[in-house]
């Protein structure tokens, strides 16, 4: 067995038990508080920088939930790290924010597909390469989603590197955005994209490049057709979905591959 | 310029301009576990500030100025979503201190760098100015830097650093699937850096240099190598780096810093 101390996630093959399944928050809280609601007997592995690793047993699955941090690097690392240690399939969660006029606060936005406002998928596939999910383990969360009722979406993200200019936020430090991102938020809706958020790119070309599968959902904590900033009321009603649809598409994805009945 | 009001907190980081005591300088690091060591290597009364996400915050006084130590995560977009917010919190002066592979054959584990410039291999500062505009540090603080080394001592080199979001070649293995996935690609951009003097390799200040630089503010670049780049593979120091002694050699260089600044 492999006992090597992964760099920043401080997990060892060891410590993942075999874990196939892997939730990805974004923010080290987030972590815990995901893994005890699928598993009360969660087991805490490691902590690193933004990275709190817990392990959960979903009736009778290993699951693991790591936290990534922010941002298309971030989730890179994370992901490759786990690629390391087994694990074949991978979930992002997190919040973001909508501009679709349609889309509410606390909905849940599925990722079909992600617009590459980053970085680093480019300096591993070319620009016209698709940020794509994994379309059976992504239509687990939307019947997850359906059988919860959990309000959501399936559709176009654009996933920046930036929280600030690349979300075409006006009300920034400087007082200026590049011209060719006036009006961003104008063209990435007319161009039906739905939610804007900074990591789903760089996991969904990773996935399709190690061909492990992916799928991306986020719950709706800022509505930019009304304001630019996050509402916590919606962070709550975001956070109640998001359990809930993150727990019955795991467990019908599960069914689905025959690790229960 | 934006500057939010003195009790308002900002969203990501999680302080406000007078929870830091209307403090302008501030020193970022990459690895939050390094934040409070250095913080009371500075300033036996340091303050802890705020943890939130992967901005750790502590609040220093060194040569009777106010010196925010805080953690900015792993890469260039935490960096930007950080800078933007600390900017508006009325800091001004940014000194990096992380971590970086060395790229020509004369650094060695342990060896400094202070960045003049770097190249921008990342999609953050994309969002801030078109790829031609400089990613360049400030000619007085770097200076200023550059003088403490001397007056403790250390040695350095002064260069160019190049900011990749993409994860540091490591060795040649089939673990490493993406390495594997781009090898002769790595291998020229190593020799072509190299023959175009780069020294090192990191992966978020060319977006600190480009968003200061856009913002009017200041910033430098203090580098530690913690692994060599090479064409044939890459060697991972086998030694830990010593977190007493690094602190110990970045408090006497930063204490030089404030006194002269």
């Amino acid at each position: 067995m492999n006992c090597d101390k992964q760099y920043l996630t401080h997990l060892t093959e060891e410590l993942v038990a075999g874990a196939k399944y892997a939730v990805l928050p974004g923010d080290p809280k987030r972590a815990k508080d995901l893994a005890f609601m699928l598993d009360p007997n969660a087991k805490f592995l490691a902590f690193n920088r933004q990275h709190a690793s817990y392990l959960a047993n979903l009736e009778g699955v290993n699951v693991l939930v790591v936290s990534t941090g922010m941002g298309c690097p971030a989730i890179s690392v994370t992901a490759i790290e786990l690629h390391k240690l087994g694990v074949e399939t991978y979930i992002r969660l997190g919040t973001s924010g909508t501009i679709k006029e349609k889309i509410n606060l606390g909905d849940i936005c599925i990722t079909r597909a992600a617009v590459k406002l980053d970085g680093i998928s480019r300096e591993y596939v070319d620009e016209g390469y698709p940020a794509v999910a994994h379309f059976a383990l992504t239509q687990a969360f939307v019947d997850g989603a359906k059988q919860e009722k959990i309000p959501h979406y399936v559709g176009i993200t654009a996933s920046s590197d930036t929280f600030w200019p690349g979300q075409e936020r006006h009300d920034n430090y400087s007082g200026y955005l590049l011209r060719s991102l006036q009006g961003a938020i104008t063209e990435w809706r007319a161009l039906n994209v739905a939610n804007f958020e900074m990591e789903a790119s760089a996991l969904l070309t990773i996935a399709k490049v190690l061909d492990v599968r992916a799928a991306c959902f986020c719950g709706i904590i800022a509505k930019r057709t009304e304001s630019e900033e996050p509402n916590h009321e919606g962070k709550e009603k975001a956070q109640m979905h998001w359990e809930k649809t993150l727990k019955a598409g795991l467990i019908i994805d599960m069914k689905r591959n025959g690790l229960i009945q | 310029m934006k500057l939010v009001p003195k009790d308002e907190i900002l969203y990501h980081i999680g302080f406000s301009p007078e929870m830091i005591e209307f403090a302008e300088h501030a020193v970022l690091l990459d690895n939050s576990e390094y934040v409070e060591l250095l913080a009371k290597e500075l300033d036996l009364n340091a303050k802890f500030i705020s943890d939130n996400r992967e901005y750790l915050t502590y609040l220093v006084t060194v040569a009777g100025k106010k010196v925010v130590i805080a953690s900015t995560g792993f890469g260039a977009p935490p960096l930007g979503i950080g800078l933007e917010e600390m900017a508006m919190v009325g800091l001004k002066h940014f000194i990096r201190v992380g971590e970086a592979g060395a790229i020509q054959y004369g650094l060695n584990i342990g060896d400094f760098v202070i960045s003049m410039g770097a190249i921008r291999k990342e999609g953050t500062s994309l969002h801030y100015a078109p790829l031609n505009y400089p990613a360049a540090a400030s000619l007085s603080l770097t200076q200023v830097v550059r003088g403490a080394f001397d007056e403790a001592q250390i040695p350095y080199v002064a260069g160019v650093t190049v900011s990749v979001d993409m994860l540091w070649p490591v060795e040649n293995t089939t673990e490493h699937i993406f390495d594997y996935l781009n090898e002769e690609l790595y291998r020229e951009l190593l020799k072509k850096w190299r023959k175009q003097k780069v020294h090192c390799m990191d992966n978020a200040v060319s977006a600190m240099f480009t968003i200061c630089n856009v913002f009017g503010l200041k910033s430098a670049a203090i580098l530690d190598i913690v692994m060599r780049n090479f064409e044939e593979g890459s060697i991972r120091s086998e030694i830990q780096p010593n977190p007493t002694e690094r602190v110990e050699k970045w408090g006497k260089i930063l204490r030089t810093v404030y006194k002269n600044y």
